[in-house]
């Protein structure tokens, strides 16, 4: 039966809009992608984020080839890379890689490479794309200054970027929500004062904030907590902006009639809250969420970058951008900067994505 | 009507007054301060300071007293000297400090922003004229990927580009035999071929947002009855677009417009970190990782009174142009 | 005619005069030698100007009676041009490039003391005095003499002055007596003891010692307060400051501090000198010094360059890319790195700088301290442990950490001094350097034999003993990728390491605190007598406090220390009192018994240095030498640098 109009659920009015704004389309694909990546990274990486090879230095990408050719000038197919042979030549300050045909490593898929710990729960040990000899290293895309490879490292630190962007926005919509509504509905003092709060908040410049927030941070403070801290102070600022818009979309239902009955009938001000008015724009604070997990994606590597961020042994995209962040890498390494292209792609795909959502947002716009 | 003013202007105050008090505290707080900073640096480079050196260092800046009467020192010489303190990491006034750094932020912010409105509001405008179309699509990708290259990563390698390349000098907006010269033709020839590095690493990075809003809201306009009695009535599409819609839909620009400001001049922190401009912004970051006390509190001072006044600001226009905004101030609803 | 006496008499003249003609030909060759003295001087264009205009003395009125004759690197150089530095918005004045003008210097390659300020000296045979000789007709950038009189008055008014400094710096006191600065005659200043000095002259070479002809009495006896208490009052008024030390640092400042050069009427005895207030400013200029001591062999006034310029660049990325495009003339030395060599080749073309190659005086890349008097009381049993030490040791293969961190340059040393210097014992350089995992292991067996079942070593109650090494990645960028690499070798040998990567900020709060456990540190002073000036750098660890306090208080607090411990702390206390022979006796003791206690771990030792010198300067002396008590590489003589005309 012809779906019109007329007679579509909500959803389907939604989801038929939203397929109409193609680059929101595209977004939501490479962002599912992505987020598979940071589900799956250690079986995707052909190798750890921290195993080195210190004659691998700088290593530049190694191109998969085909053919193999043997002595006799037999030709066989097996996709393989030709490992390298180094050598140090102090007066141009660089380590000489040249591929050496004797050397083949032979790649595979599901094979058999560094233990890991799928999601902490069972250890496992095999990689969809890798050298077939565990003990042998690939470089896709090079190596940084330890020799460690730059395409595992990029994936293992998706997972650490992507899931900071969604714990800090997720705590930024909890505080903004809870605020912002407390603020809209009971207006007056109460608003009055957390008004001035956010306006506070919003004045000072974030840099100072930051760096303020981050000493308070133990350095002595294993990783995971340096992580969690580090999303609570992105969250801290980000909530301002949601609450806001929470707060003024409030202050307009607030007189809408519904409402009034709803308080007339008894209820209480959170039931209120909760079951009648933020469903009314619902899709509103979807879209604004998911504009937001871009900013904080981009607030780590800022805070890296400022030294303030993750550190090692933990990697981020910021972590590892902030390692490439100098001029020797982009006149002899440029394939470091790997991890700047992923947050491009993601920081894209999300911003399409949410312009997407809240493009499809409102069905009933025309 | 005053009365709204008065009580805007006692609440900034008390704002401001309060941020003081934040940013002065945050820097004070933390154990370490300014001596143990150049103790450390001395002592990577192999000097060994004695400990009545380093006591006599902390007797000079006046950092053995307690935090709290160093904060009250310095907010007496606001008030009445006008004196913001001295800059232990520089060795002058801090007004000195700020005056200069000044001048160069307001052109780096001022070409931003222009940057920004040129690129952004004809893309807006196309965008969201032609809706969903390959034209549009390919108008905001290119928007977009500004926002998304992380900007110290876009600015190092324009910085890299600039200099081998095209011979350009680094580390600043005029070229060596410009820095202390005269102002002349030839000397904004060149601050204008360093200032497209800054310009377009913080440009991009905004443009994504003000194309956004345009769009939203010339969509808004768009299905707004007059547009479509104009267009019945026959009227030419383009010239019917500019002359209404357009307008209109940048109302809300006056009220973002401090925000964008305000971005720009936090955001050039790491621009300017970068590629070395003699900005603010690399001032409050050195003051801030030196625990240059008096230098950062001021500068964090300065800076949010500027946000705190561009608030201000941007209500006042916002007043000046909506009357429903207007009759809100005036009937005391809108604090 | 027939008279053989005649002949003979004819002969001799002959022979006489031949030897008057050869003798005089021969000076007028000699101009690479050095000259005894001059007829006349040249000076600079720009000066000469001036001398014309009448604005300032003929150079030979400028010049001491008897300047001091510097060796060019290359050749005689050309007047003119501005030398380009960086700076990075502090400390201007901090030796290495400019501000080193002591009463006595280094030699260009470190190896002796040699005259600066002074002209000469006499040490009595006890080493309680020592007699330096000024130069007459010397004078102070102002045009003022400089003589006996400037000495004194900074002892006795500056450094020895409670209202000024709180105490004077250490090798000024003598097992708690103060010098006694006198002048013996207008150009004769004396430095006695009632006990010997055994460092003075070391000390004076170092950048402590420029403070010493840094105060011209004329120009200075209106700051200080008891020769000056009215103005003083009002200047003080004026400036709305209370306290007479803030006041007096910031307007005279001493010791390297930025407001001592920002002051254009100060005098100096520097090269070059500043004309006007340079703080906070991106770009500032330094004038030469009209009234410079110094003359090259052909008896022109030095410096040949007439201004030296800095530029504010606080960024290394910075720094790096002005030396790149060449605007800058000598690379820094934080950014001349390994790791930054390849950027330089592949800009030389085009930044027009060459490669010249630097010595270090450091002992080592960097050291490994162990806190022997750590509150865990386990942990400082295992510290105190020679074997585990010896054995962590031989776990680190250093060949491969050279090859990978520093481009293959440098060998596997230990904290010793370097080869040329007269307190080297190859034993301390290079015992426990092996690459031996198994003996690794076995030394390790000595002191943590419990093992779990990866392998890792255990505590007596069953937990790992893990170690914790803190990084500052904000001062050296390749010490974290050394640690990665230690990690990874102590591991293999069962040792659990963590390394903590710290930030500038982190790194000051956390110094003194008793907790810190391996501590990663430079190994200075290693090259020529330097090693006698930071003997405590070969010590233990800079933590040791149980043991020191009981040293320092002589038993009264603290805990007592191992009998060689006791002895090393003793012998530290003698070096400095005793001299010549005597003190290298005292120090070859000392050296015997860090070699035979083994309490630091050393890498490798520092080669391969380089900086990037444009080409358009000269006589450059390579290698060069860095350091900091040498501050390399102010002593390769920037007085000397000139530009080539063309390019200038």
């Amino acid at each position: 039966m012809k779906v019109s109009a007329g007679n579509a659920s909500y959803r389907d009015l939604i989801w038929r809009r939203f397929k109409r704004h193609r680059l929101g389309f595209l977004g939501f694909l490479f962002t599912i992608i992505i987020y598979l990546v940071a589900v799956f990274t250690e079986f995707l990486a052909p190798h750890s984020q921290s195993t080195y090879k210190a004659r691998d230095v700088y290593a530049p990408p190694q191109p998969i080839r085909f053919l193999v050719k043997y002595r006799k000038g037999e030709e066989m197919l097996q996709p393989h890379v030709l490992g390298y042979r180094s050598k140090v030549d102090y007066d141009t300050g660089k380590r000489i890689f040249v591929e050496d045909p004797r050397k083949v490593i032979p790649l595979g898929f599901w094979v058999k490479g560094d233990k890991y710990n799928l999601w902490g729960l069972f250890e496992f040990d095999r990689h969809i794309l890798g050298p077939i000899n565990p003990r042998d290293r690939v470089y896709f895309f090079g190596a940084d200054r330890l020799g460690r490879d730059v395409l595992s490292r990029t994936i293992h630190a998706t997972r650490v970027s992507m899931t900071i962007g969604l714990v800090g926005v997720a705590l930024s919509l909890v505080l903004g929500i809870m605020i912002g509504g407390i603020s809209g509905y009971f207006g007056g003092f109460v608003d009055l004062g957390i008004q001035r709060v956010i306006e506070i908040l919003q004045s000072i410049p974030s840099i100072p904030l930051w760096i303020g927030l981050a000493a308070a941070i133990p350095p002595t403070a294993p990783p995971i907590q340096t992580y969690f801290l580090i999303t609570v102070i992105l969250s801290i600022i980000g909530w301002t902006g949601l609450a806001r818009v929470v707060r003024g979309r409030f202050m307009a239902l607030k007189d809408e009639d519904y409402i009034k009955a709803a308080r007339l009938d008894g209820n209480r001000p959170m039931r209120i809250i909760g079951r009648y008015m933020l469903p009314n724009f619902f899709s509103h604070i979807i879209a604004v969420v998911t504009l937001s997990i871009p900013g904080m994606i981009i607030a780590e590597t800022s805070l890296s970058f400022l030294g303030i961020g993750l550190r090692q042994p933990v990697v981020s995209w910021g972590v590892l951008l902030q390692e490439a962040q100098n001029l020797k890498s982009i006149s002899t390494a440029p394939w470091l900067f790997l991890p700047g292209l992923a947050v491009v792609v993601a920081v894209l795909s999300l911003n399409f994505l949410g312009d997407g959502l809240r493009d499809a947002g409102d069905p009933y716009e025309n | 009507m005053v009365l709204f003013l008065v009580r805007r202007l006692s609440l900034m105050m008390l704002t401001v007054f309060v941020i003081t008090v934040i940013s002065f505290f945050i820097i004070v707080l933390p154990p370490g301060d300014f001596v143990d900073r150049i103790v450390l640096e001395a002592n990577q480079y192999g000097e060994v300071f004695e400990q009545h050196e380093i006591d006599d260092l902390r007797r000079m800046y006046g950092l053995d007293r307690s935090a709290v009467e160093q904060y009250l020192i310095w907010l007496r010489n606001i008030l009445f000297h006008g004196d913001f303190g001295y800059s232990f990491g520089w060795d002058v006034p801090v007004s000195e400090l700020i005056g200069q750094r000044l001048g160069l932020t307001t052109t780096l912010s001022i070409a931003t922003l222009m940057f920004i409105w040129i690129v952004a509001i004809p893309i807006g405008i196309y965008s969201a004229v032609r809706k969903y179309s390959l034209g549009d699509y390919t108008a905001t990708f290119v928007g977009f990927v500004g926002l998304a290259v992380p900007n110290f990563l876009l600015a190092l390698v324009l910085l890299y580009i600039s200099f081998r390349f095209f011979g350009q000098s680094v580390g600043g907006l005029f070229s060596p035999e410009y820095v202390n010269a005269p102002w002349s033709f030839d000397r904004l020839m060149d601050l204008l071929s360093h200032l497209w590095i800054p310009t377009i690493v913080l440009g991009t990075a905004g443009t994504a947002e003000v194309i956004r809003k345009i769009r939203a809201n010339l969509l808004d306009e768009l299905h707004r009855p007059y547009v479509l009695t104009a267009r019945a009535k026959g009227l030419k599409e383009t010239g019917l677009i500019l002359k209404y819609p357009v307008r209109h839909s940048l109302n809300p620009f006056v009220s973002d417009l401090n925000d964008l400001f305000v971005k720009i001049i936090s955001g050039e922190t790491i621009v300017a970190v970068v590629l070395g401009l003699q900005t603010t912004g690399p001032l409050l970051l050195q003051a801030l990782k030196e625990e240059d006390l008096y230098l950062a509190s001021s500068l964090i001072m300065f800076l949010s009174f500027l946000a705190v006044l561009g608030t201000l600001f941007s209500d006042l226009c916002l007043m000046a142009l909506d009357p429903h905004i207007r009759r809100q101030a005036r009937e005391g609803e809108m604090m | 005619m027939n008279n053989p006496i005649f002949w003979y008499k004819l002969a001799g003249a002959g022979l006489l005069s031949m030897c008057l003609l050869f003798s005089k030909g021969n000076t007028a060759f000699a101009s690479s030698k050095q000259a005894e003295s001059c007829s006349t001087y040249n000076e600079s264009p720009m000066l000469a100007d001036k001398v014309a205009a009448g604005s300032l003395p003929a150079v030979g009125d400028r010049l001491p009676d008897e300047p001091l004759f510097v060796e060019v690197a290359e050749q005689i150089g050309v007047y003119g041009g501005t030398m380009v530095d960086t700076t990075g918005g502090n400390r201007l004045a901090e030796f290495r490039h400019y501000g080193y003008e002591p009463l006595v210097r280094w030699s260009v390659d470190g190896s002796k003391i040699v005259p600066n300020v002074a002209k000469s000296w006499d040490v009595s045979d006890d080493a309680t005095t020592y007699t330096f000789h000024l130069r007459k007709g010397m004078k102070w950038s102002d045009g003022e003499d400089f003589n006996a009189a400037d000495i004194v008055f900074w002892w006795e008014y500056v450094e020895s002055n409670k209202d000024v400094q709180s105490k004077p710096r250490g090798y000024m006191v003598v097992k708690g007596e103060q010098a006694t600065v006198k002048a013996v005659d207008d150009y004769t200043v004396r430095f006695s003891w009632s006990n010997p000095n055994g460092l003075l002259l070391e000390n004076l070479a170092s950048p402590y010692g420029v403070r010493v002809v840094q105060f011209a009495e004329h120009y200075h006896r209106q700051f200080i307060k008891g020769l000056n208490p009215d103005g003083i009052a009002k200047a003080m008024s004026d400036a709305s400051v209370t306290d007479y030390t803030q006041w007096w640092n910031s307007t005279v400042g001493s010791y390297g501090k930025q407001p001592e050069y920002n002051n254009p009427a100060r005098p100096f005895v520097q090269a070059w000198i500043p004309r006007e207030p340079f703080l906070g400013k991106e770009q500032f200029t330094f004038e030469r010094n009209p009234y410079y001591f110094k003359v090259d062999t052909a008896c022109n006034q030095l410096p040949y360059i007439d201004y030296r310029q800095w530029v504010l660049a606080a960024e290394t990325e910075i720094q790096l890319a002005k030396s790149l495009t060449g605007e800058v003339d000598i690379s820094r030395v934080n950014i001349s790195t390994p790791a930054n060599r390849s950027v330089f080749y592949d800009n030389m073309k085009q930044g027009d700088y060459r490669f010249v190659a630097a010595d270090s005086a450091d002992m080592n890349v960097a050291n490994f301290q162990f806190p022997e008097n750590h509150p865990d009381e386990f942990r400082a049993s295992v510290y105190q442990n020679k074997n585990f030490r010896i054995g962590l040791s031989h776990a680190i293969d250093r060949e491969e950490l050279i090859d990978v961190v520093f481009l293959g340059q440098g060998e596997p040393y230990q904290v010793a001094p370097r080869p040329r210097s007269p307190f080297y014992s190859e034993k301390m350089a290079k015992q426990y350097t092996e690459y031996d995992r198994e003996l690794a292991g076995d030394y390790l067996d000595k002191v943590l034999s419990k093992k779990d079942s990866e392998g890792f070593r255990l505590r007596p109650n069953g937990e790992r003993f893990v170690v914790v090494i803190a990084v500052n990645k904000d001062f050296k960028s390749d010490w974290v990728d050394m640690m990665e690499l230690i990690k990874g070798y102590w591991e293999a040998v069962g040792l659990e390491t963590v390394i903590e990567v710290l930030s500038d900020a982190t790194s000051t709060s956390r110094r003194g605190s008793p907790d810190n456990d391996i501590g990663l540190w430079l190994s200075e002073n290693g090259a020529g007598r330097l090693p006698l000036l930071a003997p405590n750098d070969l010590l233990g660890s800079d933590e040791d406090l149980e043991w020191k306090k009981y040293h320092v208080s002589k038993g009264k607090e603290g805990t007592e220390p191992p009998p060689n411990v006791k002895r090393m702390l003793e012998l530290i206390d003698q070096i400095p009192l005793v001299a010549g022979a005597k003190q290298n006796t005292v120090m070859a003791e000392f050296i015997e018994l860090v070699t035979d206690n083994f309490p630091r771990i050393g890498i490798a030792l520092p080669a391969g240095n380089y900086r990037a010198v444009s080409n358009r300067l000269r006589n450059v002396p390579e290698p060069l030498m860095e350091g900091w008590m040498y501050p390399g590489i102010s002593p390769a003589n920037f007085s000397t640098f000139y530009i080539l005309k063309e390019k200038q």
